[in-house]
């Protein structure tokens, strides 16, 4: 389970300080699929960082599995993020000189998996996004966006996170792509048993959630105001 | 892959930046390279140089260290005090002298005039042999002086062998050599009153000489004991004899005209001359060659000094190409560095990358550095020596007008790369990868993922 309480994120500017998650107090079942919505600088991303441990909050907590993740050294971060949550990007970010597999075996080399074990697991990762054949060889400067996109997201399972945080992972794709990606991640939540969060300003994507949560200024709005507004 | 093949591999990323960075780091390497193998090629000259002369004290006439008019021969009952100084292991006693060879040209010393050899010797005890010179025509010329000037010297072009009578007939200092060495019979003894010699190879060569061979000379026919080898030409043109026979044979008995004095370590040498300085006062000179080595190998330390502060600027190069080089790459692919934190890897780790793709660069730029040190060593190496003056000239001029036989051939430096330079180079090479990375690691770990990933 994900539980956020008061969490609260601000940032210096040049004219003050901006808060770009503010009081956010929300919980996230195992298994769950979730999407957050909002309008662009709404908070999404920095909710999603803060999630991820990629940023700690000015104020509240985050707690996951019964962990306090604000309150976890700089190792143990470390160690979170590669063991319990999984990214997946607008720009997939893949690493450009590796291939497909070896993007995909990074995650599993940074918490000591083995090198054949890695091999073998990435391969039948990127089978389960349908990836096979030369493509598991390709480097992304030769694979479409959707490719890329599957990918990442075989990047994200690698070691089997409890979590998945993907950021607009549509974003960059064609409606039919956009699609097959979504149902990929909702697929992994319910066959797996991952949670999902998704962020997005996409109704389309939103509707698909088995939950939606919408930001506005930083702030969560409670879930029946959430459900009959246009996200867009 | 691991994180040190994904080092190496990020190394090969872009070709064309890959080849600029190694070809100038190698060629910041390989003037380290140069500057260091200089520096210890000129450090081992020095050493030889200085090691050779040994902790030797020569004692002449007075006027024999300035080379003009000498004074009266030195007896061995002046030189007996000498042994027993502080610091003193032995002392070896020697007579020079000059023989014609048989049907060369005579002309005698001019009555009233006194004859010597142009470097300035106390008397000439001419005498005469059947012997030739091994010596080249040219070489032979050596030509003679007398005083009061104008006169004309005693022999002019003419076949002249040298002698010398010595008590320790292997010393090459005797004969102005560096080295000496027997290579066929036994040295001989340099207290025997017996009429045996000891002549070169290429004297022995020249008539036809084997051990137990005679030759005459001053009259009297000699038995050759021992053949040896020198380092030196005019040495090969001298005959050794024990001393009593030479003195006897040149009218010296009991005289003495140079004694090589041994010193038991060099840091007793300077205070051990001048107490032989002190113990013969001024009827006799005497000469350290350590201080005139010391001198002419001055001008090499000129050397050694542009060497080191050229290696240093080399290395310090190297660090700021490498460092600048780094950074560049970190800014570059700081989106990177924050995915990987943002999929689990340490900051060691991503620094433990980045470390290896500078140890890389800086390795293929010591292949390349070691490339243009092997070419470039030696040719270098010689117009730094040459172009500091470093002679044998500055030298003293020694017992028979020629320079100090140690500081023969002092510019000759051979400079050339060995596994001691590479092996430092090696060292050095990790050690700038390792500083110039320093700077990246302190980059690395100042990345947030979240900062460089929200640029998105």
């Amino acid at each position: 389970m994900l539980e956020a309480r008061e969490v609260t994120k601000s940032f210096r500017s040049g004219n003050g300080t901006v808060t770009a998650v503010n009081g956010v107090t929300m919980t996230i079942a195992d298994g769950e699929f979730v999407a957050i919505v909002g309008r662009s600088g709404s908070g999404k991303t920095t909710l999603m960082n803060l999630l991820g441990a990629l940023e700690r909050p000015t104020n509240g907590i985050i707690i996951a599995d019964g962990q306090d993740i604000t309150q976890l050294s700089p190792r143990e971060l470390v160690h979170y993020r590669g063991r319990k949550i999984g990214f997946v990007f607008q720009s997939y970010n893949l690493v450009p000189n590796l291939t497909s597999t070896e993007n995909v075996m990074l995650p599993m080399e940074f918490i000591g998996v083995g090198k054949s074990e890695r091999r073998t697991r990435a391969r039948q990762l990127l089978e389960q996004v349908e990836l096979t054949g030369v493509k598991q060889q390709r480097k992304p400067g030769r694979m479409s966006g959707g490719e890329q996109q599957r990918v990442a997201i075989a990047r994200a399972l690698a070691n089997k996170p409890s979590i998945i945080l993907a950021d607009e992972p549509a974003g960059n794709l064609d409606s039919q792509t956009s699609s097959t990606i979504i149902d990929l991640l909702r697929g992994l939540s319910h066959s797996e048993g991952t949670t999902v969060i998704v962020v997005t300003h996409d109704a389309t994507i939103a509707d698909q959630a088995d939950r939606m949560l919408q930001l506005e200024d930083g702030r969560l709005l409670p879930a029946t105001q959430a459900a009959g507004e246009d996200v867009r | 892959m691991t994180t040190a093949g994904r080092g190496i591999r990020n190394a090969f990323r872009s070709a064309t930046r890959t080849v600029s960075i190694i070809l100038i780091l190698g060629l910041a390497i390989g003037l380290a390279v140069v500057m260091l193998t200089a520096h210890r090629s000129v450090s081992d000259k020095i050493a030889a140089t200085l090691g050779s002369v040994g902790n030797n004290v020569t004692i002449g006439p007075s006027g024999y260290s300035t080379g003009g008019l000498l004074g009266k021969n030195l007896t061995a009952a002046d030189l007996a005090p000498i042994a027993h100084l502080h610091g003193v292991t032995g002392v070896d006693e020697s007579i020079n002298g000059a023989a014609n060879t048989i049907g060369a040209p005579q002309n005698p010393c001019p009555k009233g005039a006194t004859c010597h050899p142009a470097g300035g010797r106390h008397t000439i005890k001419l005498g005469s042999t059947n012997l030739k010179s091994p010596m080249s025509l040219a070489a032979r010329r050596v030509g003679l002086a007398c005083e009061p000037k104008p006169c004309t010297p005693p022999v002019s072009g003419s076949q002249q062998l040298y002698f010398t009578g010595s008590t320790q007939p292997t010393n090459p200092v005797n004969i102005g050599a560096a080295t000496l060495r027997i290579v066929s019979g036994h040295a001989i003894s340099g207290t025997t009153p017996a009429d045996v010699a000891m002549v070169s190879t290429a004297m022995a060569k020249e008539n036809g000489l084997k051990v137990g061979s005679t030759f005459t000379a001053y009259g009297k026919t000699f038995t050759v004991a021992a053949i040896f080898e020198t380092d030196n030409q005019s040495a090969d043109n001298t005959v050794v004899t024990p001393l009593p026979v030479l003195q006897r044979l040149t009218g010296d008995t009991g005289q003495v005209e140079t004694a090589v004095v041994t010193v038991a370590s060099l840091t007793e040498l300077a205070a051990t001359t001048s107490a032989i300085e002190h113990a013969l006062g001024p009827e006799a000179s005497v000469v350290s060659y350590t201080a005139d080595a010391e001198k002419a190998v001055g001008a090499l330390d000129g050397v050694k000094s542009i060497a080191v502060y050229s290696l240093a600027g080399a290395t310090v190069a190297a660090v700021v190409i490498l460092f600048l080089v780094m950074v560049m790459i970190v800014r570059e692919r700081k989106r990177e560095i924050g995915i990987l934190k943002a999929i689990g890897a340490s900051n060691g780790r991503i620094m433990a990358q980045f470390t290896t793709e500078a140890v890389t660069f800086t390795l293929l730029g010591l292949v390349v550095g070691a490339v243009v040190g092997v070419i470039a060593a030696s040719p270098v190496t010689s117009a730094l020596v040459s172009n500091t003056g470093a002679s044998a000239d500055t030298g003293t001029r020694g017992v028979f007008g020629a320079a100090s036989p140690y500081l023969s051939h002092l510019t000759d430096i051979n400079a050339q790369v060995g596994w001691g330079a590479i092996l430092y180079g090696l060292a050095a090479t990790v050690l700038v990868a390792v500083l110039a990375s320093a700077a990246a690691a302190w980059m690395i770990g100042r990345i947030r993922p979240a900062q460089v990933l929200r640029s998105e």
